[in-house]
């Protein structure tokens, strides 16, 4: 912790060696986070990069106050949010299909991987799911970095988690949001 | 929940295959990133920028804001006792912040703000520190004036409260209008509207003035809250809004 | 660095100044090219931030300017069409304002401002007010202020308007010396400004992008469209209603006329090499030179 610090201030002063460091270390972390979301590694790769970007454009307004990691993914959140935003004809076509396809199935009892479930539930549930049972982040830091209060997180998780494994199970996630 | 379905998710998302991002991919983005490192070669403190501002204060605004200073100071001082000396300083107390702002359009042309706009310390910076300025000005302008009044055996607190009180009320308006018009006519409007109707009232009625007086300490400090609160807020406004505002008087 | 428009649009009214427009510029000369009115300068004014888009956006390197906010400005330079000034400033003196805005460390300002008011010719006038300068100098102030911050990204809205043909060839000679690893978008209505500095031009029509290529591509576009005749004063009338004219020389013998037709236009044209300004006319039907 003291050592991410110590680099923070370096990057503070322009150290172009410790921007790489902190780079390599958060990039695979980051880019995961964006591809449990898209499940496309192009789009994936350009959300990394323009979060890398912010973060070192914000990095001077940075208070080493809580998790540098916290910090981070609350940038990636509202990034990703923008990025719903700008795209938001496109998502919803694509989570209609992806309901589509799956009611109309003929297979309805395959069992499909977590991947491509997370895709089928709602945003605001897969968030704070990706969040917590990938990253270990504390309901609580969740709640900071979404912005939202403590209890909207846990629901959001236990109705994304029962939809999660009816997904998962194979049975119609009943349509319920 | 229960933990063995937190341990079930847990698990389930441990098997999900993250494709691999290549070394020379995340090189790239380090490339593209360093962009955008801080350039500590490039710093202007705030302290520079109001240096900056007072040298382009045009004179004209420091000589008038003297001359009305020391005219009241006199008046005050040396004027008959019917005039009192709250009511002159609630009349007069708003003008160097107001001027401030007025100066503020006069001397701008909206071509200039198009060049300022553009710097990385922009105008939001610039007006800000200009507007401080003036607030700044005002302040030593009221405490002066105050000093004068001691002498005449009134409350020097109270004096100075209901000075800022009526600075930062005219302020808050004043800005209103800079926002919306950007021009410096209608703040001279608002500036001589005040005087007008504030000298009216008072010698015409010394029974406002009585009022004045005679408010609670504690209802000054109130007021007096009120006025600094609005003012701040819509200063954070302004600020919010200037980038896309056109402001100035000289058209192009 | 990638400078990418998305969709960005700008309404005045019921008028569409900016219609979603597209472009991605990476380093480079880019001549942003269409008559007055197309449009320009409200493009340029939503790319450097200081005029809000009715819709889309405006990123560098896919994050939105407006977000970068001072870090973007920090890497910008911007000469509008208009050069605004303070008149009872010194050339120097404003320089110096407009550095320290700028975030330039005044140790390292005086020798960038000199630097700069001797490129474009304004070296022994630094210490004159500027309310005294003509319209082509305050021009050239307009474009030294630009670079006072060595920009990685310099928009330059009709950079040469108002200079006469020998500030022109200077600024030329400015800005290719310039255009290694920096994005430079210069708009204007004259051709020729543009014919030997970009390397991509846009066409730019009642805000709307019509054409964004390189200029070979333009030029190869109205290849075996563009004609050579000599005519008669009473011929060149008829053939003006019928077809666009893009250049008219006096010879002695009569007008040798410059044609852009899909067909050939009279019994004695000729196929001839086309140029960027038959480009533009091609598109744009009229010309706006002065010497026709």
């Amino acid at each position: 912790m003291v050592d991410e610090i110590k680099i923070i201030d370096r990057i503070k002063n322009g150290d172009r060696y410790a921007m790489d460091m902190l780079i390599k270390t958060y990039y695979q972390s980051v880019f995961a986070y964006f591809y449990c979301h898209t499940g496309s590694r192009e789009v994936s790769m350009d959300l990394t990069q323009e979060v890398f970007i912010k973060v070192i454009t914000y990095i001077e307004g940075y208070k080493n106050k809580g998790r540098f990691k916290a910090w981070l993914f609350t940038v990636a959140a509202n990034h990703l949010r923008n990025h719903w935003k700008h795209q938001r004809v496109h998502h919803t076509e694509n989570e209609l299909k992806g309901n589509m396809i799956y009611i109309d199935s003929d297979d309805m009892s395959e069992k499909l991987d977590l991947k491509q479930a997370l895709l089928r539930i709602p945003h605001d549930q897969r968030e704070p799911i990706i969040l917590k049972y990938y990253y270990g982040f504390t309901t609580k830091e969740i709640s900071e970095i979404l912005a939202e209060k403590e209890p909207t997180i846990k629901g959001r998780i236990r109705y994304g988690l029962e939809k999660l494994k009816k997904i998962l199970r194979g049975e119609p996630d009943g349509q319920s949001r | 929940m229960d933990n063995q379905d937190d341990s079930f998710i847990s698990e389930l998302f441990e098997k999900i295959e993250i494709p691999a991002v290549s070394a020379d991919e995340i090189e790239f983005v380090c490339d593209t990133a360093a962009n955008y490192l801080p350039n500590t070669q490039k710093k202007t403190s705030f302290w520079e920028i109001i240096l900056l501002e007072l040298s382009t204060v045009s004179l004209l605004f420091w000589a008038i804001c003297a001359a009305i200073m020391v005219f009241s100071a006199i008046m005050i001082r040396y004027a008959s006792l019917e005039i009192s000396a709250i009511a002159v300083i609630a009349v007069i107390s708003p003008i160097p912040l107001l001027l401030c702002i007025i100066e503020l359009l006069k001397n701008r042309n909206p071509a200039v703000t198009e060049l300022e706009k553009v710097c990385k310390y922009n105008i939001t910076q610039l007006y800000v520190a200009k507007l401080m300025i003036g607030l700044f000005c005002n302040l030593v302008f009221l405490s002066f004036i105050t000093v004068f009044a001691a002498g005449r055996d009134i409350d020097v607190v109270r004096i100075m409260l209901t000075g800022s009180t009526v600075m930062f009320l005219l302020g808050f308006i004043a800005l209103i209008v800079t926002c919306k018009i950007g021009k410096s006519l209608p703040v001279m409007g608002v500036l001589a509207g005040w005087i007008l109707i504030s000298s009216v009232f008072i010698s015409q009625d010394n029974y406002l003035v009585e009022i004045i007086s005679n408010i609670q300490l504690m209802g000054l400090v109130a007021f007096f809250i009120i006025s600094a609160v609005l003012f701040s807020y819509y200063l954070y406004v302004f600020a919010k809004q200037i980038q896309f505002l056109r402001i100035g008087d000289i058209e192009v | 660095m990638k400078l990418a428009t998305h969709d960005l649009t700008k309404n005045f009214g019921d008028k569409c100044a900016v219609d979603h427009v597209n472009l991605t510029f990476e380093r480079g000369v880019y001549g942003l090219l269409g008559p007055n009115g197309a449009g320009k300068t409200t493009l340029m004014k939503m790319m450097v931030d200081i005029l809000p888009p009715s819709s889309g956006q405006v990123t560098l390197d896919g994050v939105p300017i407006s977000e970068l906010g001072a870090r973007y400005r920090d890497i910008l330079g911007y000469m509008p069409q208009e050069i605004g000034y303070y008149r009872n400033f010194t050339a120097k003196r404003f320089l110096n304002y407009l550095a320290v805005l700028k975030g330039i460390p005044s140790k390292n300002a005086a020798g960038k401002i000199d630097m700069l008011l001797n490129m474009v010719g304004l070296a022994d006038v630094g210490r004159k007010k500027l309310g005294d300068f003509s319209g082509g100098m305050i021009r050239r102030i307009g474009i030294a202020q630009a670079l006072l911050n060595d920009p990685k990204i310099l928009v330059l809205d009709e950079p040469t308007a108002g200079l006469d043909p020998k500030e022109r060839i200077r600024f030329r000679n400015i800005l290719s010396e310039l255009s290694a690893d920096r994005i430079v978008i210069l708009s204007t209505h004259i051709v020729s400004d543009i014919e030997s500095i970009a390397e991509k031009v846009i066409l730019l029509k009642s805000g709307k992008v019509i054409g964004f290529d390189t200029t070979e591509n333009l030029l190869r576009s109205v290849e075996g469209k563009v004609w050579m005749a000599k005519v008669g004063h009473q011929e060149l009338k008829q053939m003006k209603d019928q077809y666009v004219i893009s250049n008219i020389l006096q010879k002695a013998d009569g007008l040798d006329v410059r044609i852009v037709s899909e067909t050939k236009p009279c019994k004695q044209a000729v196929l001839t090499s086309p140029s960027l300004e038959d480009v533009f006319v091609y598109h744009f039907g009229k010309l706006e030179i002065n010497n026709v």
